[in-house]
């Protein structure tokens, strides 16, 4: 999909959710634009390092000129390794 | 007591071999039986599946499974199922199972479910074509959902509903208001509520809450991983002796 540098930054917010989500497949991470400091930072989670950086690479790549600051969580770091029990 | 372990959301890629594996040594030691809550890929893809197939190898307790949306996303959901199913994952896709555990019997009851939203902020039978066939989807999803359970009424010990989408706001909070009727509909609370059930499984919520219950007061717990930070949850039913 084409994203258009010089929209509105909620429009573009929008369009590189829709661009994660169609190129990566990540739903969960969403972005936010700051246009006077060419900034977008994404926030969501995601299950590996490997996935964050896809999510980087495809913004940059989007949006040249841009300085990506991933917020974004990668569960298989944060995993406690004990499951949990509950008694129903 | 029968323990069923819970995990949701696993969207294991290509690149995923090991993830899950180390994780999943002990499982026959602490569970009975495994079910999976959908979104078992990143992009439905049948090399995925298989991904994860290999990642389930030697689990020595039954597995079973729904499909969640990303399953969907290669328009390959039959070849996915079929990888998994070939590696001893029991796929519900509008079905029952029942598993026997020393004398006690489980019944899961699968369906992927759907969202049209919550009461007071849902879509409904009306307008285009397409607004009503996105609306007629989620209500055959429940339709399907309530037969399953009361198929299951008086036939079994435990009775299990596992879904992909929330059948509750509970277990949504901390996802952002605005996509709530996207992941989930009360019509899966309503056909739990009428049919009955002792816990309601689901995933799809990554950033949403881990517990709640439905109107009608069945147990709901999110466990998609991004939720429970854990590699499964295991859920005690009809433990007399519980610790708590």
């Amino acid at each position: 999909m084409e994203i258009h540098r010089d929209d509105h930054p909620e429009h573009l917010a929008a369009d590189l959710h829709e661009l994660l989500a169609e190129e990566a497949g990540e739903l969960g991470v969403r972005a936010e634009v700051d246009r006077e400091r060419n900034v977008v930072a994404l926030h969501g989670a995601v299950a590996t390092a490997e996935r964050v950086d896809e999510c980087v690479r495809l913004v940059e790549r989007a949006l040249p000129g841009f300085r990506v600051d991933s917020r974004v969580e990668v569960v298989a770091d944060e995993m406690q390794p004990l499951s949990r029990e509950e008694h129903l | 007591m029968i323990r069923v372990a819970a995990v949701g959301d696993v969207h294991v890629g290509r690149d995923d071999a090991g993830r899950l594996r180390p994780h999943l040594d002990d499982l026959h030691e602490r569970a009975d039986a495994l079910l999976i809550a959908g979104d078992l890929t990143r992009v439905g893809d049948p090399e995925e599946a298989a991904v994860l197939a290999e990642e389930l190898d030697g689990v020595e307790i039954p597995m079973l499974s729904v499909l969640g949306n990303h399953d969907y996303h290669s328009d390959r959901e039959d070849e996915v199922c079929k990888i998994l199913e070939e590696a001893g994952v029991r796929m519900l896709r509008g079905d029952n199972a029942v598993l026997e555990v020393d004398g006690e019997t489980l019944g899961v009851s699968g369906v992927k479910g759907f969202g049209v939203g919550f009461a007071g902020a849902a879509a409904a039978d009306f307008g285009e074509p397409v607004s009503r066939a996105f609306f007629a989807h989620a209500r055959d999803e429940a339709c399907c959902l309530e037969q399953l359970l009361a198929q299951l009424d008086g036939r079994v010990d435990h009775r299990v509903a596992l879904m992909h989408y929330a059948p509750v706001t509970d277990t949504l909070e901390g996802e952002p208001v605005g996509i709530w009727p996207f992941l989930g509909s009360y019509l899966l609370a309503e056909a739990v509520d009428r049919s009955g059930a002792d816990l309601v499984l689901h995933g799809h919520a990554h950033a949403g809450s881990e517990a709640g219950t439905t109107p009608g007061g069945v147990p709901v717990r999110n466990v998609a991983q991004p939720v429970i930070r854990r590699p499964y949850h295991v859920f005690c039913l009809g433990d007399t002796e519980s610790p708590d």
